[in-house]
């Protein structure tokens, strides 16, 4: 029989629709918009249709545009795009969706390397196009990912330290309350990858136009949104598995997965209308200092807090 | 004061050390008597309502004068206006360079014969032949384009600059990619018509415009506008000063990416808007003043309506500044960015909120006041902060300001007397200058009559023209991260600066708009 991990990929570009739809909702109700609507009166049927689906109609539209490529551009500036989806895609396999997902004893590294490896293949496209603001925007990028790595992998390898385990299934659990600065740490650290406000500085738009993607259009930039959708399932998902999973099977797993990881995009779409945007020296400081310190916090707790609850439990 | 053209430079530097603030240099082509420059001082911080013209007659075949910027860098954009729209050779200004014109403008239109025939050619569109004069735009340096369209531009321009390491080292901008040359289409339409074309000028300032051209006119036939009109004035530029500078503070949040702060800065100006359209019954050019006073009247019940919404506004306006001010990021942002020294505010000629951001009390509005200003009890906001926060708390407190303003008008309106315009019999010959004090800093019209029903002259100094170069000082020397902060907290309008410059001469007029509209 085939492994329903296989179908991962498939439900991570269905799944980051609705949670692209949820951080969108999100992010409008909190500056008192309407924002897309899930519901629309018969009376309007005539004039639109319900929007849960505009992420998808976004990049649909995308797909059918005209794609223009610069004289200036590499051989790179195509297939950065395409090599950035398919490691994105790549990834959900190993990232448990309810549970499925293959998973070896060495997973997680597996997980790092694929998403930094997004990452890299976004910033070759970006800047191979030979435009300022793509450079601009990839040198952002890259100082961000700098200060950014280290906090996400203390975090998760504190999770890996408690569990003395690198298979991502092994260490499942709602470990929000085993170790909360590590939830901390990686959570600051996904809405650095997702570029999320107070960290959106690669792609600025009113300091660098659209940053790397300044040069992409049509059906390039529809795979640059995909990959968006998919990276913002993707990190959800782990975060969802890593902190909030509670162990169920059958179709209750599926309901407390997608309940969970409605929750964790809502917070991340709060996240991003509170805040203003750091300058670039501002953002590395504050990881370099703040998220730095919590979860090298977060690895100490994993190594000293199993013998301080049992001293606690001991005196009770 | 008529003086000769050598002893421009030292009457200027007198008149600077006696505490003048320049405002302006204009120049006229007054055909047998010569090219009429003007130079236009007033002493905001010493004497108040007093002014001085420097006015000097320039040879027409050869029109040259000395250069003041090396004396004062507040006359630059202006001697940069004279050299390129009338030709006039200003000898020693530091950097001549085009502001307004293409850059190939002098391929384009001469087609290399000084004297070419203007009525039948045609311009010459093809790229410049030859490298334009010196110019950033040219300059042969790692530089970020900002514009001609870019998202932290609402209007179109093109600022450029060389950065290093994500430091600006160098920054110019270049205007007149919208440029209708207003001031001639004012020349030639009558003076009630002119009143609507000024109230076109700006979007935002607009009221501004129309009032302080109508307060020209005024000067000139000496009659002075009744009491309601006046306070219905006032009322009408307090709310406009509201709505704009909401929108500003919104647009620096939306321009350090804080669009939260943005959209609920709309919504709580959406009682403005409504206001102003129960008013005027237009939420953006609103029609109301007319020479001599107001053409519509503001009834108990609108005054009731608008009273209403201030007081929904009193509420919901601070609260949502405490919101914005409690946001962190948003603080470090704007903290210690863009910093213009009180001295170098001074020096450089700052007006409006980006002076008294840098703790220089001057308001037009106090200091030369006009309306019903001095029946109001209200005083100049000042912040000694020096940075792009305290401007925009500068603009915080003035909304705060305008809303008490507004309150006390329409109290006043409510039980003044019924009359609404005075009469314009006839219009003398003469010249008045009037002076006003919009969103963005300081506003002079100078219009002159010559008996007929269209205006010899108007000269129009916007705020814009004085703080967008104080704003490209500030650039300089910052992080890239850091301008569209700079442009939002000195909030620069480049429809006005645009639209107020001319090509005095008519044959060149004609060309310039269609050029300008297609070019670059």
């Amino acid at each position: 029989m085939i492994d329903p991990a296989w179908l991962n990929p498939l439900i991570a570009f269905a799944v980051g629709i609705v949670l692209s739809f949820n951080l969108r909702k999100v992010f409008a109700r909190v500056q008192s918009r309407r924002g897309p609507l899930l519901w629309m009166p018969a009376a309007w049927q005539d004039i639109n249709h319900s929007k849960l689906l505009q992420p998808l109609y976004d990049i649909v539209k995308l797909f059918s545009k005209q794609t223009l490529i610069p004289h200036t551009s590499t051989a790179l500036f195509i297939w950065g795009p395409v090599l950035a989806l398919i490691c994105a895609l790549s990834v959900t396999l190993f990232v448990p969706v309810a549970g499925n997902a293959f998973d070896y004893s060495f997973s997680l590294v597996v997980i790092f390397y694929l998403l930094i490896f997004v990452t890299l293949f976004v910033i070759m496209g970006g800047i191979s196009s030979a435009s300022l603001f793509a450079a601009m925007g990839g040198v952002r990028e890259v100082e961000l990912m700098l200060a950014n790595e280290i906090p996400f992998i203390l975090g998760t390898f504190a999770l890996a330290i408690t569990y003395n385990t690198l298979s991502v299934r092994d260490m499942m659990g709602f470990n929000l309350l085993v170790n909360p600065l590590a939830a901390i740490a990686v959570f600051i650290a996904i809405l650095v990858k997702l570029h999320v406000k107070p960290f959106d500085i690669p792609e600025a738009e009113s300091e660098i136009v659209g940053g790397l993607t300044t040069e992409y259009s049509g059906k390039l930039l529809g795979v640059l949104e995909t990959v968006k959708l998919v990276m913002l399932f993707t990190l959800s998902a782990m975060f969802v598995d890593l902190f909030l999973w509670v162990p169920s099977a059958g179709l209750m797993s599926w309901a407390i997965f997608i309940l969970a990881i409605l929750l964790v995009s809502g917070a991340i779409g709060l996240t991003n209308a509170l805040f203003a945007r750091f300058r670039i020296d501002q953002a590395t400081k504050w990881l370099f200092k703040v998220s730095t310190l919590i979860s090298l916090l977060a690895i100490g707790w994993a190594f000293v807090g199993p013998y301080v609850l049992s001293y606690v439990g001991g005196v009770i | 004061m008529e003086i000769r053209p050598e002893e421009v430079s030292d009457r200027v530097s007198g008149l600077l050390e006696k505490g003048a603030r320049m405002i302006y240099a204009s120049g006229v082509d007054m055909g047998v008597q010569g090219i009429k420059v003007d130079y236009y001082f007033c002493f905001d911080r010493a004497t108040p309502s007093q002014h001085t013209i420097l006015r000097t007659y320039l040879d027409r075949e050869n029109p040259v004068v000395k250069s003041v910027t090396p004396i004062t860098d507040q006359a630059d954009w202006s001697e940069r206006e004279l050299i390129e729209f009338l030709g006039v050779k200003v000898q020693g200004h530091p950097n001549p360079t085009h502001l307004w014109l293409p850059l190939n403008w002098d391929d384009m239109y001469l087609g290399g014969q000084p004297e070419g025939d203007h009525e039948t050619e045609r311009i010459n569109a093809a790229p410049p032949a030859t490298t334009p004069r010196e110019n950033i735009v040219t300059l042969p340096v790692t530089s970020i384009p900002y514009g001609p369209y870019h998202p932290a531009f609402i209007e179109s321009n093109f600022l450029k600059m060389s950065v290093e390491d994500e430091v600006v080292r160098k920054a110019d901008l270049k205007l007149g990619f919208n440029h209708r040359s207003v001031i001639k289409l004012m020349e030639r339409r009558d003076y009630y018509k002119d009143i609507f074309l000024a109230e076109r000028i700006c979007g935002f300032c607009n009221a501004h415009h129309a009032l302080t051209f109508a307060h020209a006119v005024e000067g000139i036939t000496s009659i002075e506008a009744p009491k309601k009109a006046r306070l219905a004035r006032t009322l009408l530029c307090e709310m406009e000063r509201i709505q704009s500078h909401l929108l500003a503070v919104g647009l620096i949040g939306d321009l350090t990416g804080f669009r939260t702060m943005l959209m609920h800065s709309l919504r709580v100006r959406e009682e403005m808007q409504d206001s102003l359209e129960v008013v005027s019954g237009q939420r953006v050019t609103h029609g109301l003043i007319t020479l001599g006073g107001i053409r519509r009247d503001i009834t108990p019940t609108q005054a009731d309506f608008i009273l209403n919404k201030l007081k929904i506004m009193k509420k919901s306006v601070p609260e949502f500044f405490d919101q914005a001010l409690s946001n962190d990021v948003l603080i470090d942002r704007l903290k210690n960015v863009g910093v213009l020294s009180l001295e170098n505010g001074v020096k450089l000629g700052a007006v409006g909120p980006t002076a008294r951001g840098s703790g220089l009390r001057i308001d037009v509005r106090k200091n030369s006041p006009y309306d019903a200003y001095e029946d109001v009890d209200w005083d100049i906001v000042t912040e000694n902060g020096c940075d792009s926060l305290a401007r925009m708390k500068v603009k915080m407190r003035e909304v705060l300001m305008s809303m008490h303003i507004a309150e006390q008008c329409l109290e006043k309106i409510k039980v003044a007397p019924q009359e609404l315009a005075m009469k314009v019999t006839e219009l003398p010959c003469g010249e008045a200058i009037a002076r006003s004090e919009p969103p963005r800093g300081e506003l002079l019209y100078h219009v002159a009559s010559n008996g007929t029903n269209t205006p010899d002259f108007v000269r129009i100094r916007v705020p814009t023209f004085l703080t967008a170069h104080i704003m490209l000082r500030l650039i300089q020397g910052g992080w890239v991260g850091d301008v569209p902060a700079i442009i939002g907290s000195i909030d620069p309008c480049f429809s006005c600066t645009d639209r107020v410059t001319i090509v005095k001469n008519n044959r060149k007029s004609v060309v310039d708009m269609r050029a300008l509209g297609g070019r670059q």
